[in-house]
């Protein structure tokens, strides 16, 4: 088999493990069956097992990752849709924004050097907060590499999807906003489909956060990587 | 132009093709925002240009959300597939993640907890600043209002 058939083979596969996964996930919604996990085990397995080359399998799989672009674009429309939410609580949301970004990178840095990690991973850890298009364009100014980035983004989600609604449960909060606002903004995605979950108003404060934190660590990238040197 | 009630739901093909045109929409828009940001040196990427151009556009009217709102939901819906061939990458990372991989989950989890800490601190805190003062005008207004009948004595 030549290699360009083979990549277009990992693209396929690619898209019908996601959709299979996802129908699974949607009978039996459990942790382990998320398909940003299950689908990506079974992906590593398989370029493990016929032991291909990652550039061979991105060769095709790119241009998913590629669809992120339109996908930040597409965010325009929970704004829109939320105007309301964002006339009547724009400092709360802009306030919790900034201090997840602020949080987030002071944290992480803090982490890294007590962990002793080394400045690579240092520097894709920093930006793994926010939402992956957002992700990505901020770790290319942090000297970060889209692909641990990409991998550190996951893993957070994760957290707030096993983590999260048990942490506001233990919080005396009152509002739903502050219920909603730091999924979105601590999870991302993944945090939002929880707040989704809690309710309209919860979800639709967390895609606000998600994208305001998102497009703030964008603004943000330049300046922290002049203070982190 | 009348407006009829939908009997039928549109066909599942037509809804298709409807929401890939738009999903093509925000491409070209994309596409766009790109060309613009390299064309005025500015410091942000198309994704950021072309998501405050499309908000803008939404709030002024001149793009009404029907014409946007299907693709929206199309590549938002599927956002998760996007990033899952960079997951894979971790191929590649295999060794540092059997030495550094409990650290990093340590690393990503702290930060995780205290991000959510103090955002619901602050966003709760402000949420109530802001109900207070409006509450306060709400009261502000009735004290202010004559009571009922003092007008008619």
């Amino acid at each position: 088999m030549n290699d360009s058939l083979i990549s277009l083979l990992f693209l396929l596969a690619t898209l019908g493990l996601f959709y299979g996964n996802q129908a699974v996930y949607k009978r039996h919604p459990r942790v382990w069956l998320t398909p940003a996990i299950l689908t990506s085990v079974l992906l590593i397995a398989l370029v493990e097992a016929t032991s291909s080359s990652y550039p061979l399998y991105f060769q095709d799989t790119r241009w998913l990752v590629w669809l992120l672009g339109p996908a930040t674009v597409a965010f325009a429309l929970p704004i829109y849709n939320n105007r309301r939410i964002v006339r009547r609580y724009w400092m709360a949301l802009l306030a919790g924004s900034v201090a997840s970004i602020v949080v987030s990178v002071g944290v992480t840095l803090l982490a890294a050097r007590a962990l002793g990690l080394d400045q690579a991973i240092t520097r894709s850890l920093l930006s793994r907060s926010v939402s992956t298009p957002f992700a990505l364009e901020a770790t290319a100014h942090l000297g970060g590499t889209a692909q641990l980035t990409g991998l550190f983004v996951v893993i957070t989600g994760l957290f707030g999807i096993v983590l999260g609604e048990m942490i506001l449960t233990l919080m005396p909060l009152r509002t739903r906003l502050a219920k909603g606002a730091p999924l979105g903004s601590a999870a991302h995605g993944f945090g939002m489909s929880i707040a989704r979950g809690l309710g309209p108003e919860e979800g639709a404060v967390a895609s606000l956060t998600m994208i305001f934190s998102g497009v703030l660590m964008v603004l943000a990238a330049p300046v922290i990587a002049w203070a982190v040197g | 132009m009348s407006s009829y009630p939908q009997v039928n739901p549109p066909r599942p093909a037509a809804s298709w093709a409807k929401a890939l045109g738009q999903v093509l929409l925000l491409g070209g828009l994309w596409w766009i925002a790109q060309r613009l940001a390299t064309l005025l040196a500015l410091p942000l990427s198309g994704g950021i240009v072309g998501l405050g151009l499309l908000v803008a556009l939404l709030l002024s009217g001149l793009v009404k959300p029907a014409w946007v709102e299907a693709g929206a939901e199309l590549v938002l819906g599927n956002m998760l597939l996007y990033f899952i061939p960079l997951v894979v990458s971790v191929v590649q990372y295999t060794d540092l993640l059997e030495h550094e991989g409990l650290k990093l989950l340590v690393a990503i989890g702290v930060g995780f907890l205290s991000v959510m800490l103090v955002t619901a601190c602050v966003v709760e805190l402000i949420c109530q600043q802001i109900r207070k003062r409006r509450y306060g005008k709400l009261t502000d207004v009735r004290r202010d209002r004559p009571a009922l009948g003092s007008q008619v004595s």
